[in-house]
């Protein structure tokens, strides 16, 4: 379900040329999205300030 | 106003105050409402029958919504669907005190809601309100006719309202539940066709390969959640796929199937595994509808050099017991998953060297989210103690065991996403 809505959301944002990053997640949840490689599509980084950096590059 | 009436039960009573004409239509009626109507032919039939009867000018049906408790005019000669609170109005005292309710003058009753004569135009003089009641006591509705055309409403009107509204509900009753049936009958069959579809997804049986040992389990939902696996002999070694499409029912049942088949004519077509992969994801990241994705382990064994190469698009983790006992090295996914996404370019597949004694253990995510009563996951740490029990065991061993260490974990808690495990071992004894 979550899954579901990360994807689209990925999607809809490459679409538009633009981009997704994923901060403040907890441990579990993170450990689970990067087991599935999610976070080739959606960088998971631990704060706002990382985020926004990865926006950048 | 009236006090409630007495239940009629039974037809004969009134049938001597009616005309043997009306009688007729009234047996043909009630004779009618025994056979299978589809609701508004039904109630159109009802309504008809109490204006012939009672010699009234309208007729009206109005069914009780119990999720808003609200009475909503179902069949009427004009308005349609409105909705009146529960209580408001002559309908509603008649539901909510459940009796006949008869009123000769209703601009004299304080109420009666001018409301819907000024919705429909019509002038309402007298009204009658009889209780839709079915066979458990509950309410269905409420049957309603006004203006008796040479006067106004009586005792025998009341009692004869009460014989057709008592007709009418347990007709009510029935159809509804038959359409329950019909529902519950028609989702079984998708259900069917959904689980059919997945199992011929499936290889009829698996390759014997000199030097190793397979075992695949295939346990899927009550609702078909989309699993999938594969081990084949093709030009480019043993294929070992295991694939868990988003979603329940039919829809991912079907883009397995589509991934499968696409795969198998990318590979027999001469395309290396990153290709094939590519090409698959890109193909489904087209036709999947938005959102949707299927994770997939894509792996080939080369069985002469004993290396398998993989590309998992989200299927994890990936569990590799060396030479049959100790801590599982772990990979993850090494891609994202199926569908998702259009790939620009796709990473190299990953390789492990298969050793004597080396198993995969590839097992999709039901199994490890499978949850106990108590809500907690299986998880990967039970795996790892399952197989620490079973060293040196064979792929078919280690299957049942983690088979009959989840239904223990269970203790009943029902099994809500497909389970399916492949599991490959390169034979101990072998060089």
């Amino acid at each position: 379900m979550g899954m579901r809505l990360l994807i689209s959301s990925a999607r809809a944002q490459h679409g538009r040329g633009g981009r997704l990053a994923l901060f403040g997640a907890p441990p579990l949840v993170a450990e689970v999205l990067e087991q599935a490689a999610l976070d080739q599509i959606i960088p998971i980084v631990p704060t706002e300030a990382e985020a926004l950096a990865q926006m950048a590059n | 106003m009236t006090t409630p009436a007495p239940r009629v039960t039974d037809m004969r009573d009134c049938a001597l105050a009616l005309s043997p004409a009306a009688t007729r239509h009234l047996l043909e009626v009630t004779r009618a409402l025994a056979a299978p109507f589809e609701l508004e032919a039904m109630l159109a039939a009802v309504t008809g029958a109490a204006r012939d009867v009672l010699r009234a000018e309208r007729g009206s049906v109005w069914l009780h919504d119990a999720a808003t408790d609200e009475l909503v005019l179902t069949v009427a000669s004009d308005l349609r669907g409105v909705r009146l609170p529960m209580g408001t109005g002559l309908v509603g005292a008649s539901a909510r005190h459940r009796c006949v309710v008869n009123v000769p003058d209703c601009a004299a009753d304080p109420r009666f809601d001018p409301e819907i004569d000024r919705l429909s135009g019509f002038h309402t003089r007298c009204s009658l309100s009889a209780p839709l009641i079915d066979h458990e006591g509950g309410l269905v509705g409420v049957l309603q006719v006004l203006n008796r055309v040479d006067g106004t409403f009586g005792a025998d009107d009341e009692l004869l309202a009460e014989a057709l509204a008592a007709q009418c509900a347990v007709a009510l009753s029935r159809v509804r539940m038959m359409e329950a049936v019909l529902r519950g009958e028609r989702l079984r069959r998708e259900l069917e066709l959904a689980r059919t579809v997945q199992l011929s997804s499936l290889p009829a049986q698996w390759p014997a390969l000199a030097d190793y040992d397979m075992h695949a389990v295939f346990r899927p939902a009550e609702q078909t959640g989309g699993d999938t696996y594969d081990l084949a002999l093709t030009s480019q070694g043993l294929l070992v796929v295991l694939g868990d499409a988003s979603g329940h029912g039919i829809a991912p049942a079907l883009q397995v199937v589509q991934m499968h088949a696409m795969l198998r004519m990318a590979l027999r077509l001469g395309a290396d595994l990153a290709d094939a992969f590519r090409e698959v994801n890109d193909q489904l990241a087209r036709t999947l509808p938005d959102g949707h994705f299927i994770t997939a382990f894509i792996g080939l064994l080369d069985p002469k050099t004993h290396r398998l190469r993989f590309i998992s698009g989200g299927q994890g983790p990936i569990l590799l017991r060396r030479r049959g006992y100790g801590e599982c090295v772990v990979h993850k996914a090494t891609s994202f998953p199926m569908g998702a996404l259009a790939m620009p370019a796709v990473k190299a597949p990953l390789e492990i060297a298969f050793e004597p004694g080396d198993t995969l253990l590839l097992l999709s995510d039901g199994l490890f989210e499978y949850e106990s009563v108590a809500g907690e996951p299986f998880g990967r740490r039970r795996v790892q103690d399952v197989l620490d029990a079973h060293p040196d065991a064979g792929a078919a061993e280690l299957c049942d065991a983690l088979l009959a260490a989840v239904h223990a974990f269970a203790r009943g808690a029902p099994q809500e996403d497909d389970m399916t495990m492949v599991v490959l071992r390169r034979q101990p004894s072998s060089n």
